[in-house]
C-alpha cells in the first residue's frame, strides 16, 4: 500500500518530537452491501476506503492523528502535526522494518467477484421467499447481505511491518409475522471469514423457514413475569451475557484506568469453579477472527478464567505500558480513524458436562431465555443490562408456555458467581461490538448455563 | 488532488457517460480530541478526512458509491460501480434528485461563544476539570474519562438537475464522567458542555455537577417489582426519544417498522402533547438550512395537541404517498429519513410541580441498553434504568438497578404531565420532564 521508505520517513517524523514509539496503520477496503424487501432488490450500496492513522507515544500518553488524503507530502504533514503533540527529550530511536512472518489463516474459498450482484441478490430474494412461503400469517421478510475485505498494514519503531488481507462476509433474515392488530418479528443470521462459500452446506430453506416459525410463535407469547429467578440462557448468542457481564472488565482498557470491577482480582475466584472461559481469535474463519492484530502483534488463544480463578485480561500495547503487562494481540479498531484498544475477538464460555435437558429439568421455577438479544454493561459498576428475544417460563423442570419483552439485569462478578450449571453444546454466533475504538465484529458464544436468582424485567 | 478539481473531473466524466441524472456529495471534516488522565494529557487526536459519494439515476432507481480516496484512477470505477448499482435494483417506485431553485433559509447553528473559546486553554480546561472533580468529595474513585471535541466540517450537494448547495458547521463538546464508592457500591455519572453558555467555561462548576449527580446515587435501596408512576427526567426523556423516533419516519412505516401509517389526523398521543422536528431552530445542536438531498429545511409540527399531523418524508417517499416532501431526506441511495432538532415541546409545569402531583413514584435519570430492548415492529419496549423513589412530592433515595417496561404506542397515550423544563441532548432530541401513568418496574 505504501512504500517502506515512505514509511520508515512518516515513522521518523513522528518521532522528532520525542515520543518513545511511532506506528501508522494503513487500510485499504472494499464493502459491498445488498438489501432485498418483499421480493425486490431495495438498494445496493459499495464503498472505498483508504487512508492512515499515525500513532505515538510519550510513555503512557499518546497522539493519534488520521486522514485520507494520501499522497506523501500529507502523510509527512499528518506526523508532523502529531507530533506537535508531544514535547519530550529527542531519544535516539532507530529501526528496522522486518516483515512479521503471519501463519495466513482463514483464506477464502471462494473470492466475492465469482458472483455478480444480481446472482447474489436472486439468492437472497430466494432465500426471502422460503420465508415468506412459510405461513400465511409472514407478512414481511427482508435480507441483508455485506461483504468486505480489508487489507491493513502496520508498521511501527519497534521495526514491526505486518501486511494482511481480511475478507468477511455476513448474511442477516428477518420475517415478520401479523395475526389481527399484533406484529412480531424475528432474526437470525450467520456470518464469517468467508466468501461465497458462506452460503454452501447450509440448509437455507431450513434456516429461512425456522427465523419465520421464530416470528409465528412469538405472537402467542404472553408477557414475561417480573422479578428475580433462575434463568436457563441458551447457547450460542447466549454469550452476549459473558461479553457484557465479563469481557468488557477484562479488557485493559479498563482494567488500567481502574475502571473495572475485575481490577486486582489476578489469580482469585471471580466465577463459579464450573465456568472456564476464553478469547479466541484464532478459531479458523470465525466472525471474529484476525491474524494480526490492529497494531501488529499476533492473535493467540487466551485463557481468561479457568475454574471460576481469573487468568488474564485482554492486553493492548499502550494499557500494557500502564499496566506492566505484555500486549496479547486484543487491540483492535473499527477502521483507520480511530485509535486501537484492547477489544474482544471470539469470547466464549467452554463446555461444561450437563445436557441442556438436564439444566432444564433441574430447574423448578423459572426463564429459559433460548434467545439473546443485545445488551450493554457499565464497566465501572460492573451493571449490565440485557434483551432476550425467544424465552419461555419453566414450571417444574419441563418448558411450558412462551413469554416475551424479559430484560436481565445485575452486575457482572455476581452473575459470575451465580452460575451454577453449565452445558455441553457450546456455539458461537456472531455480533457487533461497540466501544471506544468503534464497532468491530466479534464473536460471543457459549453452552447453555443456568445463572441463580437474576433479575427479570417483563410487562408484568 | 485538491478536492474541487476532483469533484469537476468527476462531473465532467460523469456529463461524458452519458449519465441522464447524477448527483455529487463531498464532506470535508478536521476535528481535535483531547483526553485527560491521572494528571496528564493522556490523548491527543487529529483528524483531516474528506469523503465522497456519487450516485446515478437510472431509470426510477438511484444507485451509488462511496469513495474515501480522492484521486483521478478511481473515477472510472466510481462511475462504473454507482451505474451497476442503480441498474441492479427494481424497486417500483421512483426516487429523486432534487433540482427546484428554491430560496434557503438563513439559520443560526449551535456554536461555541466564539470570544470565550478562543481563548481557551483547552488542556487547561481538562487538567483542571479533572482536578476538581476529584477535590470536590473523597468518595470520587476515579475519573474514568475527561475529555474535549472540537470539529468542523463543510458539505456540498451538486447535481446535474442544477443543485449545487453548500453549508458549514463548527462545534465543541467536553465530558467528564467518573465513579464514586462508598460501602463498597459504586456508582458513576457524566456531564457535558457545549461551550455555548457562560458557566460551560467554568471547569470547577461542571466537575460539582457530575460529583454531585452521582454521589446522589450512591446509598440504593430496592423496591419490589410492580407498576409505578413514571417521571422522566428531561434528558432522559430526550434519550428515549431519540430510541423512538423512527415510528415518525415514512420509511418506517413502509417497513412496517411503525403502525403510525394509517394514523394521520388521529389522537395517537395524549392532550397537550405537541412534538417537532425543527430543523430551523435558533442555536439547535442539528440546525441546518437543507437536508440530505438539498431539500430547503422546514419546521415539521409531527403531533399537535395529541393528534398526528404529518410523517417525516424524503423525495422518494414523499412522492410514493402523495405529499410534500418535509426536508428530511439523507441523500445518496439511501431510503431512510433523517431528523434534526427532534423533540417534545415544553409543558407549562416547572419539575417541583410534577413531582408533587405525582405524589409518590419513581423519578428516572438513565435509560439504558436502548439499542437492544426496542421491538420496532410491535411498539414493545424493556430497558435497564436507574432512578429514584419518589414520595410525597419529593425525590427520595436512589434505587439499585431497574428495569422499565411498556409499550411506546401506549406511552404517547399515558403522557399526564409535561414540564416547562425543555433541554437537548447532545444528539439533537429534546424533552421537558414528564410524567405518565403507571408502568411495569422490576428492581435488582
Amino acid at each position: 500500500m505504501l512504500d517502506k521508505n515512505l514509511v520508515a520517513e512518516i515513522l521518523t517524523e513522528a518521532l522528532s518530537t520525542g515520543g518513545n514509539y511511532a506506528e501508522i496503520f494503513v487500510e485499504n477496503s472494499f464493502a459491498d452491501g445488498l438489501f432485498t424487501s418483499e421480493g425486490k432488490i431495495k438498494s445496493s450500496t459499495s464503498g472505498l476506503s483508504y487512508g492512515a492513522g499515525i500513532r505515538i507515544f510519550n510513555g503512557t500518553n499518546f497522539v493519534y492523528a488520521y486522514t485520507n488524503l494520501m499522497d506523501r507530502e500529507n502523510l509527512l504533514k499528518t506526523a508532523q502535526k502529531a507530533a506537535m503533540g508531544i514535547k519530550a527529550n529527542k531519544e535516539d530511536i532507530t529501526f528496522d522494518l522486518r516483515n512479521l512472518e503471519l501463519e495466513k489463516k482463514h483464506q477464502i474459498q471462494k473470492p466475492f467477484d465469482n458472483k455478480s450482484k444480481k446472482e447474489k441478490a436472486d439468492l437472497m430474494l430466494k432465500i426471502s421467499e422460503y420465508a415468506l412461503n412459510a405461513s400465511s400469517l409472514i407478512c414481511k421478510t427482508d435480507a441483508r447481505y455485506i461483504e468486505k475485505t480489508r487489507h491493513t498494514l502496520i508498521a511501527n519503531s519497534l521495526g514491526i511491518w505486518a501486511e494482511d488481507t481480511i475478507s468477511r462476509s455476513r448474511f442477516t433474515l428477518n420475517s415478520i409475522a401479523q395475526k389481527d392488530n399484533v406484529i412480531e418479528k424475528a432474526m437470525d443470521n450467520f456470518g464469517g471469514l468467508y466468501g461465497l462459500e458462506l452460503f454452501d452446506g447450509r440448509n437455507l430453506q431450513e434456516f429461512a423457514e425456522n427465523v419465520s416459525a421464530d416470528a409465528i410463535s412469538q405472537l402467542s407469547a404472553e408477557l414475561c413475569p417480573s422479578g428475580k429467578m433462575d434463568v436457563v440462557i441458551g447457547n450460542g448468542f447466549g454469550g452476549v451475557i459473558f461479553h457484557e457481564a465479563c469481557g468488557h472488565g477484562l479488557e485493559a482498557e479498563a482494567i488500567a484506568k481502574n475502571a473495572s470491577v475485575f481490577c486486582g482480582k489476578m489469580g482469585q475466584q471471580v466465577a463459579s469453579p464450573c465456568v472456564t472461559a476464553y478469547d479466541d481469535a484464532t478459531i479458523d474463519n470465525a466472525w471474529g477472527s484476525i491474524n494480526v492484530d490492529d497494531e501488529g502483534v499476533k492473535t493467540q488463544k487466551k485463557l481468561l478464567i479457568e475454574n471460576g480463578i481469573l487468568k488474564n485480561y485482554m492486553v493492548d500495547r499502550l494499557n500494557g505500558l500502564r499496566m506492566g503487562m505484555e500486549p496479547n494481540g486484543c487491540s483492535r479498531r473499527q477502521d483507520y480513524t480511530y485509535a486501537p484498544t484492547s477489544r474482544m475477538s471470539n469470547t466464549f464460555i467452554a463446555d461444561g458436562k450437563s445436557t441442556q435437558d438436564e439444566i432444564i429439568s433441574g430447574t423448578s421455577k423459572g426463564i429459559f431465555a433460548e434467545k439473546m438479544g443485545g445488551g450493554s454493561v457499565n464497566t465501572a459498576t460492573g451493571e449490565f443490562n440485557f434483551s432476550v428475544d425467544r424465552a419461555f417460563l419453566i414450571e417444574n423442570g419441563k418448558i411450558t408456555k412462551q413469554v416475551k419483552g424479559a430484560k436481565l439485569i445485575g452486575s457482572g462478578i455476581e452473575v459470575l458467581q451465580n452460575i451454577d450449571m453449565v452445558g455441553n453444546n457450546m456455539t458461537l454466533a456472531c455480533g457487533m461490538c461497540g466501544a471506544s475504538s468503534g464497532r468491530i465484529p466479534t464473536t460471543v458464544g457459549q453452552p447453555a448455563i443456568r445463572v441463580k436468582n437474576i433479575t427479570v424485567g417483563g410487562q408484568k | 488532488m485538491q478536492a474541487q478539481e476532483f469533484i469537476e473531473k468527476l462531473y465532467q466524466a460523469s456529463q461524458a457517460q452519458d449519465i441522464n441524472q447524477f448527483q455529487i456529495d463531498y464532506s470535508q471534516s478536521e476535528n481535535l480530541s483531547l483526553k485527560v488522565m491521572d494528571g496528564k494529557i493522556e490523548k491527543r487526536s487529529f483528524k483531516n478526512t474528506q469523503h465522497l459519494n456519487l450516485s446515478v439515476k437510472e431509470g426510477k432507481n438511484i444507485g451509488s458509491f462511496d469513495c474515501g480516496e480522492l484521486e483521478e484512477k478511481n473515477i472510472p470505477l466510481i462511475i462504473k460501480e454507482a451505474k451497476e448499482n442503480a441498474s441492479l435494483l427494481n424497486n417500483e417506485e421512483e426516487n429523486f434528485f432534487f433540482g427546484e431553485k428554491r430560496e434557503y433559509p438563513l439559520v443560526k447553528r449551535n456554536t461555541p461563544i466564539k470570544d470565550l473559546y478562543e481563548v481557551l486553554d483547552k488542556e487547561q480546561f481538562l487538567l483542571d476539570l479533572e482536578k476538581a472533580a476529584y477535590a470536590q468529595d473523597q468518595k470520587v474513585k476515579k475519573v474514568i474519562s475527561c475529555f474535549l471535541n472540537e470539529g468542523k466540517y463543510q458539505n456540498s450537494i451538486r447535481n446535474s438537475l442544477g443543485l449545487n448547495v453548500s453549508e458549514e458547521a463548527a462545534w465543541a463538546f467536553a465530558g467528564i464522567f467518573l465513579s464514586v464508592e462508598e460501602n463498597g457500591v459504586i456508582k458513576t455519572a457524566s456531564e457535558y458542555v457545549k461551550f455555548d453558555k457562560k458557566e460551560d467555561f467554568n471547569p470547577k462548576h461542571m466537575a460539582q455537577k457530575a460529583v454531585e449527580k452521582a454521589l446522589k446515587k450512591l446509598n440504593p435501596i430496592s423496591v419490589p417489582s410492580e407498576k409505578y408512576k413514571i417521571v422522566f427526567e428531561n434528558e432522559c426523556f430526550a434519550d428515549f426519544l431519540d430510541v423512538m423516533k423512527n415510528l415518525f419516519s415514512a420509511y418506517a412505516v413502509e417497513e412496517k417498522s411503525s403502525k403510525l401509517g394509517d394514523k394521520l389526523g388521529q389522537k395517537i398521543a395524549a392532550e397537550g402533547v405537541n412534538l417537532v422536528d425543527n430543523p430551523l431552530l435558533d442555536n439547535g445542536y442539528r440546525t441546518r438550512a437543507f437536508d440530505g438531498e438539498g431539500y430547503p429545511s422546514q419546521t415539521n409540527t409531527i403531533i399537535k395537541n395529541g393528534v398526528l399531523q404529518t410523517l417525516l418524508h424524503n423525495l422518494r417517499t414523499a412522492h410514493k404517498f402523495g405529499v410534500k416532501p418535509t426536508g428530511n431526506g439523507i441523500g445518496g441511495d439511501e431510503r431512510g429519513v433523517t431528523y434534526s432538532n427532534f423533540y417534545l415541546d415544553a409543558g407549562s409545569l416547572s419539575q417541583a410541580d410534577i413531582l408533587q402531583q405525582t405524589g409518590e413514584g419513581i423519578y428516572i435519570t438513565d435509560l439504558t441498553g436502548t439499542h437492544a430492548g426496542y421491538s420496532y415492529v410491535s411498539g414493545d419496549f424493556s430497558f435497564g434504568a436507574e432512578g429514584f423513589l419518589i414520595k410525597n412530592g419529593k425525590i427520595d433515595k436512589a434505587l439499585n438497578q431497574l428495569t422499565i417496561t411498556g409499550n411506546v404506542y401506549q406511552l404517547w397515550q399515558d403522557i399526564e404531565l409535561i414540564g416547562n423544563d425543555l433541554k437537548f441532548t447532545p444528539d439533537g432530541c429534546g424533552a421537558p420532564s414528564v410524567a405518565v401513568k403507571p408502568m411495569q418496574i422490576a428492581c435488582n
